[in-house]
C-alpha cells in the first residue's frame, strides 16, 4: 500500500516537473533510467514543444503504476515527416511505469495515433 | 489496518480472477447478449463488444498484464481477429488483425459497471491495408 502511494506521489512529482516545460535530457534522467522513454519524450518535445501531460487516473500495484493521461500540445516541429501545422492537439494515452528506487526503469505506452493524425489534419485514404 | 489491507488485496485478486474468467468465456466465441450480460452492467461496453464482434467475428482477447487497485482492473490486452464485417465504413477485407489496447474495468459484485478503453486504431487501419 505504502509502496503504491509513494509511487503515485513520485509519478505526480515527475509529471509536474516535465509538464509544460522544455524537456531536457538532464531533467528526464533525474526521474528515468529507461533510455527508450527518454528518447521518446525528447522526440515528442521537439515536435510539440513544452507539451503538457495531465494525469486523469492512476492505478498502482506493486512497483507498477498505470496512468491514464492526456497529452496537450501544439505541433511546432516536424513529426513523422509532417511539417509543423501549428495545430493544438489533445490526445488520450495510457502509460505504465515500473519504478525502482524513485526511478522509472521501464515503461509501455498505448495512444491512439489515428486520433493524433486526425487532429493534425492528415486525411485517411484507401490503398488502391 | 492490516485486515483492511488484506481485504483490499483479496478484492484485487478476486477482480483479476473475475476478469480472467470473463476473457476466457468471450475470447474466440460469438459474443451473445446473454453471455455479455452475465459479466457486464455497462451498456456502452456491451455495445462496443457487439459492434466489434460483428466486424471481427469471434475475435480473441488475451490479457498480457493486469494491474489492480480497489475495484479497478487495468488490462493490457491483445485483440486478434479477422475482418469479416463492415468496420467504420470499410468493407470486409478478410485480413487478420492483431493489435494492443488497454481496457480498464470497474467491478462491483462480480459485474463490470464501467470501463474505458484506449487502442491504437492506426495499427488496425494499417493492417486492413488502408493508408493514412
Amino acid at each position: 500500500m505504502n509502496q503504491a502511494m509513494n509511487n503515485k506521489e513520485f509519478v505526480l512529482e515527475y509529471l509536474n516537473a516535465l509538464s509544460g516545460k522544455d524537456k531536457t535530457y538532464e531533467m528526464c534522467a533525474h526521474y528515468i533510467t529507461d533510455q527508450a522513454l527518454i528518447e521518446h519524450i525528447l522526440f515528442f518535445d521537439s515536435a510539440f514543444p513544452k507539451y503538457e501531460l495531465v494525469a486523469e487516473e492512476m492505478t498502482s500495484e506493486g512497483n507498477r503504476i498505470v496512468v491514464r493521461a492526456r497529452m496537450i500540445g501544439k505541433h511546432e516541429g516536424v513529426f513523422g515527416g509532417i511539417q509543423p501545422s501549428y495545430r493544438k492537439i489533445d490526445l488520450p494515452l495510457v502509460v505504465t511505469y515500473t519504478i525502482e528506487n524513485r526511478k522509472i526503469i521501464s515503461h509501455w505506452l498505448v495512444a491512439d495515433q489515428m486520433a493524433l493524425m486526425e487532429q493534425l489534419g492528415v486525411e485517411r485514404a484507401t490503398a488502391e | 489496518m492490516l485486515t483492511h489491507k488484506r481485504n483490499g488485496m483479496n478484492q484485487a485478486m478476486k477482480n483479476k480472477e473475475f476478469i480472467l474468467q470473463y476473457y476466457n468465456t468471450l475470447s474466440g466465441a460469438i459474443k451473445t447478449p446473454e453471455m455479455l450480460q452475465q459479466f457486464i452492467n455497462d451498456p456502452i461496453l456491451i455495445e462496443t463488444i457487439t459492434f466489434f464482434d460483428g466486424a471481427f467475428p469471434k475475435y480473441e482477447m488475451t490479457a498480457e498484464e493486469m494491474t489492480s487497485e480497489g475495484n479497478r482492473v487495468v488490462v493490457r490486452a491483445r485483440m486478434k481477429g479477422r475482418h469479416e464485417g463492415t468496420w467504420e465504413g470499410i468493407m470486409p477485407t478478410h485480413r487478420q488483425v492483431e493489435f494492443p489496447m488497454v481496457v480498464s474495468y470497474e467491478i462491483v459484485d462480480n459485474k463490470i459497471v464501467t470501463h474505458w478503453l484506449v487502442a491504437d486504431q492506426s495499427a488496425l487501419i494499417e493492417q486492413l491495408g488502408i493508408n493514412t
